[in-house]
């Protein structure tokens, strides 16, 4: 879940990546289902954010910036960036104890099932709680869009495994 | 499943985040800037600029300030020559229209004028409050090359505009592209002019028509990219909507350094987000390369007749090319055997000699 952000027009880069690169990263992680992949789609849309960065901070507005940044990078990260790396049916991650890995496993199959731009509505929507117009001012779209890819995307992941109707 | 419990899930599946290194993203954002190559000779004017100049895009943002209002000069402490890209760049977001500047009063001291273009928030006069730029406006405004090369010649062909509105005008032609000029002075001061095609500017004292001053704008751009050898290459993501930007751009005098194809959908009305680039491979696109520095004819249609070439049942696939000075064109895949460029800024097109099947890009 996403933290209540308070930012200020004078936070620096480092600073404000000290607080909010983890939540970016979880969304990321969320987005990519891979800790690697999250890591450099988190930089990627900081690094694209940096150079104007005076800016964006002076527009007071700095989350929404980069949390735009990150889901444009997401829905707009070219298919053959990510060729030649072998997919897997098992995450890589060993996990702390509390964590439920099944969830985990089952989680990331059924957002693989969706299309990208359904994924990060998903995300948007539903891990860091935005509201519809917060996502369709993130992603580029309209409301309506938003609404129709989530009803689209909610069929979808009721129909996987764990998360079917009960 | 409601959607509490999808956000429940969610929660529960995601793993404890690593600190990110802001330090390594610093780094990694330098060393892609120090890639990005502006090289730049022939200017030759050495023009005092005074360090006041960074300060200008400040001032200009704020779009509640008078575009009008100069700082004074610092004492001039930096001689050097600008480059196309050392000039302040654009505010994101114009003035209201409604009380944008409209005149300038001298053109002695000019060193630079930049092109301001307006993106959303004032766009078919309704103001949007919310609108913020996205990242692509701020690479466009970032990337962008200003005009410092003969300014003295393109000041004294503005003092040379005739006066009034062009004749067009008297029928109710109405031109809704608006934009911005930023007209950089030598004491780092700058005038942001609002300025439409049919709706006078005062330039010098003279009210001549917003839409020639913005055609003499991009030949003397054009001129300056024949002149100087100055480059920054795109380095952004190529998307299928991605807008084209960059005037003026000539075949072959301009390198493309990315391209993507994109495939409409069969009855496909717009391009949406979604719609999926098949970028060109090093192989592709230097091919595109060699047939885009070989530029055929404009394909010329008669009268209204509909062209075999260029009037299609189904939308064309199309290639989008980014270039060494960051401009972004398109290209239409044709089933004459070539794809077809338009630069409708400055009503040039040509026939560039490939297609994608010879790409292999189908």
């Amino acid at each position: 879940m996403s933290e209540a952000v308070v930012m200020t027009a004078a936070q620096t880069f480092e600073e404000y990546v000290a607080v909010r690169g983890p939540a970016l990263w979880r969304s990321a992680w969320l987005l990519t289902g891979d800790a690697q992949r999250a890591e450099d789609l988190v930089q990627t849309a900081l690094v694209k954010c940096w150079p104007r960065w005076d800016r964006i901070a002076a527009d007071g507005a700095v989350d929404g910036y980069v949390r735009r940044a990150l889901v444009t990078t997401y829905t707009d990260w070219r298919r053959r960036r990510w060729t030649g790396e072998v997919p897997t049916s098992e995450l890589p991650d060993i996990g702390r104890p509390g964590e439920d890995l099944a969830i985990r496993q089952d989680v990331l199959a059924a957002l693989a099932r969706l299309p990208r731009g359904q994924r990060a509505v998903v995300v948007l929507r539903f891990y860091d709680d935005l509201t519809e117009a917060q996502t369709a001012a993130a992603l580029g779209i309209t409301v309506g869009t938003v609404k129709s890819q989530t009803a689209r995307a909610l069929r979808t992941l009721r129909s996987s495994s764990l998360l079917e109707e009960s | 499943m409601s959607e509490e419990r999808l956000r429940d899930l969610l929660r529960q599946a995601v793993p404890e985040a690593p600190d990110i290194d802001a330090a390594a993203v610093e780094r990694r954002a330098v060393t892609q800037r120090r890639h990005r190559s502006a090289t730049l000779s022939g200017i030759a004017a050495v023009i005092v600029i005074a360090t006041g100049m960074a300060t200008v895009s400040s001032l200009m943002r704020d779009d509640e300030r008078r575009d009008e209002v100069t700082t004074p000069s610092p004492t001039p402490t930096v001689d050097l020559s600008p480059t196309p890209y050392d000039v302040a760049r654009c505010p994101a977001r114009l003035p209201d229209p409604g009380t944008a500047n409209r005149v300038v009063t001298g053109l002695d001291d000019v060193v630079a004028v930049r092109l301001c273009p307006e993106f959303d928030p004032w766009r078919g006069g309704r103001p949007n409050y919310a609108w913020q730029a996205t990242p692509d406006n701020l690479a466009e405004l970032d990337d962008a090359d200003a005009l410092v090369h003969d300014v003295d010649g393109f000041t004294a062909q503005l003092r040379a505009l005739p006066l009034g509105l062009p004749d067009y005008c008297d029928g109710g032609e109405h031109h809704y592209i608006r934009n911005g000029f930023a007209f950089h002075r030598a004491d780092g001061t700058a005038i942001l002019l609002s300025a439409r095609g049919c709706e006078l500017v005062t330039i010098d004292g003279r009210n001549v028509d917003g839409g020639a001053l913005r055609a003499l704008y991009f030949e003397a751009l054009d001129r300056q990219r024949e002149a100087l050898d100055y480059t920054r290459p795109f380095d952004d993501q190529l998307r299928c909507d991605t807008a084209q930007r960059g005037v003026p751009v000539r075949p072959g005098r301009e390198e493309l350094v990315a391209a993507v194809v994109c495939d409409l959908p069969p009855g496909a009305e717009s391009i949406g987000p979604g719609l999926e680039p098949k970028p060109l491979n090093a192989d592709q696109l230097a091919e595109l390369n060699r047939a885009w520095a070989r530029p055929g004819d404009p394909v010329i249609r008669d009268g209204n007749e509909p062209h075999g070439c260029l009037d299609l049942a189904e939308a064309p696939s199309f290639i989008l090319a980014a270039t060494d000075r960051s401009d972004v064109v398109q290209l239409i895949d044709s089933p004459c055997g070539f794809q077809v460029w338009h630069d409708i800024e400055m009503h040039r097109s040509a026939t560039i000699p490939v297609t994608l099947r010879k790409l292999g890009a189908e």
